[in-house]
């Protein structure tokens, strides 16, 4: 893939669209515990969030693409030379 | 399929059914919970009786990503007015909820001891509850996770509900709330704490293709509506400075609608600079238009807290003259954690202090402040509501009880059919919205009637029809009934009829809280019963067309108003307190006038006309 996800945790406001997105089937389905990216409330009033991708993602994007809050933002990935 | 949890709690019995053609004919959400407290509640009933009925409803595009399909409707026979309850609220419950294989729960009967229930995917159980009876909401939420775990999303009553206070809220998680109308003493009535939901499951929707399609056209019209932008960055408290420019505040009692300092102290700028953190989205929503607040100085600095919500403003920071944030802040948070409306809850605050202004308490209510804004004071009379101590007891009942037992509180009394009046002096500006506060079915309410051609800054104060005040180019874009169209806005658009529009207002809203999608002004306004009729069929694969699910609409709106005649309502309870047919509202310099009384009426027969409720008009008007 020509890019990467680039994450911003302090933006995240927990309404789970990219869990969704990731989980979104051929067969019309949504089912966010088996979305390959999964965020998390990391205080005791689900005010702040961590954001984890698991090692089988597969770099599509789409849950970047769908990131209304630019937690999530997708960016050419810098190559060197 | 839309499956129903039928749970008895008098015999401790679960029951599941489909009911798929129920939300067919119904849309879902509230359109079903509506049915279903039509048929199963008999005419009379106490609603704190074991004969009253309590559905949750989670619309029918939750658990999909359309954007904000999160809501859930709470539905039951109100205590507030014995008539029609209702209240919405987004979170993450509803979602739990379809993820563990449901879509309704209703409760019926009443436990012989405190009990909570937990929906654990295709677990359903009834749990002794005594180790929660008294606990406020937020330790509710905390002991269900910690010995059900974090994922757990809960609906809590705190004790004002289990105290049969008659606006209790229902608590979602830790800051939400199913607020208006006092299910949360229904809840309390039947002995029940909690509901807790875990759904790791899936939902599929019938169309796949058709679906995605859909689901990009949603998410492109609500990201890029002209309204997106502030809804994020201000949420509600967008209209919090327009409210006081126009002077429709309920200040002190709707006794005042504008204050000098108003901006500087309670506006949106300021919140925005001194006390917002972040924004926060409930699930599946990409507005994000609640925000976390983290007070940046002064001696409430390092407070935090969810919000800051207009209704809070408009409730603690106007009605009740409190001119410091955190301090507003504060007494949500105090509602919150007993589990009260915010907006009843400060509108029978506000009754008692005029009235103890008036001289008409005595000594007997010593925890009744004099004076306006007395924070200390009003935080310790919410207690004493919550608690249901001293005059806290007789507060509890609501405003209309309560003036009923103190002689000359009458005038004072700022309510509708029994509930509390929010956030909007109609004096200040009379519109749709307005006019809403008579004809919504869950009385005096301010959510139900919201046109999505609002204007609110406009200047010549109509009746019967107000000015446009959005560009022609969007009113044409607005999906919505041609025919419909050209009657309201006329051909070209010219005017807004209010009647027509409240009647159209009503029915989009009732659409929008029976799918689930949520009635902020990008969604309001960007979405139309062509888009729900198309997202409907996707969703569920049964076909519609703009016309049913406009009828389907219609076809709740009057169950919920035959259910409301049915419990007594006449058409005399269509009526405002007197002293907004009477008193003048100060503003500025000068004054606004008072409502004509005739006018009013003849608005309302408007109403009714378009409603076709011509036997109601010749009976009653």
């Amino acid at each position: 893939m020509a890019w990467k996800i680039s994450l911003n945790e302090a933006r995240c406001t927990g309404c789970r669209i990219c869990e969704m997105i990731c989980s979104w089937s051929d067969e019309g389905g949504f089912d966010p515990s088996r979305s390959l990216i999964t965020v998390e409330s990391i205080d005791e009033k689900d005010a702040h969030f961590s954001i984890r991708f698991d090692p089988g993602c597969k770099n599509c994007g789409l849950c970047a693409t769908y990131c209304a809050s630019k937690a999530l933002v997708k960016e050419k990935e810098q190559r060197d030379g | 399929m839309a499956k129903l949890v039928k749970i008895d709690l008098t015999n401790k019995k679960v029951d599941i059914e489909d009911v798929s053609h129920l939300q067919r004919d119904y849309l879902g959400g509230l359109g079903v919970n509506t049915k279903l407290l039509v048929d199963l509640t008999r005419p009379g009933a106490d609603p704190l009786g074991p004969e009253n009925i309590l559905t949750f409803g989670a619309g029918t595009f939750v658990g999909t990503l359309l954007p904000t399909a999160a809501r859930t409707e709470l539905t039951g026979k109100s205590p507030l007015s014995n008539r029609f309850g209702t209240s919405n609220s987004g979170g993450h419950w509803g979602a739990a909820l379809k993820f563990a294989g449901y879509s309704y729960v209703m409760l019926t009967g009443k436990s012989s001891a405190p009990v909570y229930i937990t929906i654990d995917n295709e677990q359903i159980k009834i749990e002794d509850a005594a180790h929660l009876w008294g606990m406020s909401t937020t330790d509710t939420v905390d002991r269900i996770r910690r010995e059900k775990g974090r994922d757990f999303q809960v609906a809590s009553i705190g004790p004002a509900g289990e105290k049969l206070v008659r606006f209790a809220s229902v608590q979602n998680n830790y800051h939400g709330s199913w607020g208006r109308t006092g299910m949360g003493a229904v809840m309390g009535s039947k002995n029940l704490k909690a509901v807790a939901v875990r759904g790791t499951g899936q939902v599929r929707v019938a169309d796949r293709r058709g679906f995605a399609g859909i689901m990009r056209e949603a998410f492109k019209k609500v990201v890029n509506h002209e309204s997106y932008g502030y809804t994020n960055r201000f949420g509600s408290m967008v209209v919090a400075d327009p409210y006081n420019k126009i002077g429709a505040l309920p200040g002190h009692n709707f006794t005042r609608g504008y204050f000098d300092d108003w901006v500087e102290t309670r506006g949106r700028g300021i919140f925005e600079s001194d006390y917002k953190e972040k924004d926060l989205a409930c699930f599946s929503c990409p507005i994000a238009c609640t925000h976390w607040t983290n007070v940046k100085g002064g001696k409430y600095k390092g407070y935090e807290n969810k919000g800051l919500e207009v209704s809070f403003t408009l409730e603690f920071g106007a009605k009740l003259g409190i001119k410091e944030i955190a301090e507003i802040l504060k007494c949500s948070e105090v509602c919150n954690l007993y589990g009260m409306d915010v907006i009843s809850a400060s509108g029978v605050i506000a009754f008692a202090i005029e009235a103890n202004q008036n001289g008409l308490l005595g000594k007997a209510a010593p925890e009744v402040p004099l004076a306006w804004g007395d924070f200390p004071g009003i935080i310790r009379l919410l207690e004493s509501i919550g608690q249901r101590k001293g005059i806290g007891d007789l507060l509890a009942e609501g405003i209309k009880i309560a003036s009923a037992n103190i002689p000359g509180s009458a005038k004072y009394a700022m309510h509708i059919k029994g509930v509390e009046i929010p956030v909007r002096d109609p004096r200040g500006k009379w519109d749709v919205w307005t006019l809403g506060y008579l004809t919504n079915t869950r009385c005096g309410d301010h959510l139900r009637t919201r046109s999505p051609a609002d204007n609110l800054l406009g200047k010549v104060r109509s009746y019967f029809e107000e000015e446009i005040s959005v560009p022609v180019e969007l009113i044409n874009d607005l999906d919505m009934p041609d025919n419909l169209k050209e009657e309201i806005f006329g051909a070209p658009p010219s005017k807004v009829d209010i009647p027509k529009m409240a009647v159209y207002a009503e029915d989009l809203i009732t659409i929008i809280n029976s799918t689930g999608l949520c009635i902020r002004p990008p969604v309001h306004r960007g979405l139309g019963p062509g888009f729900y009729a198309r997202a409907l069929a996707a969703v569920t694969g049964c076909p519609y067309t703009e016309q049913e699910v406009m009828k389907a609409a219609s076809d709740i709106w009057h169950l919920q108003h035959q259910f409301n005649v049915r419990e007594g309502e006449t058409i005399e309870e269509y009526a405002f307190p007197d002293r907004f047919y009477e008193e003048a509202l100060p503003f500025k310099s000068g004054s606004k006038p008072p409502l004509p009384r005739e006018i009013i009426t003849a608005v309302l027969q408007s109403y009714f006309k378009a409603r076709q409720i011509y036997g109601f008009v010749e009976n009653y008007l």
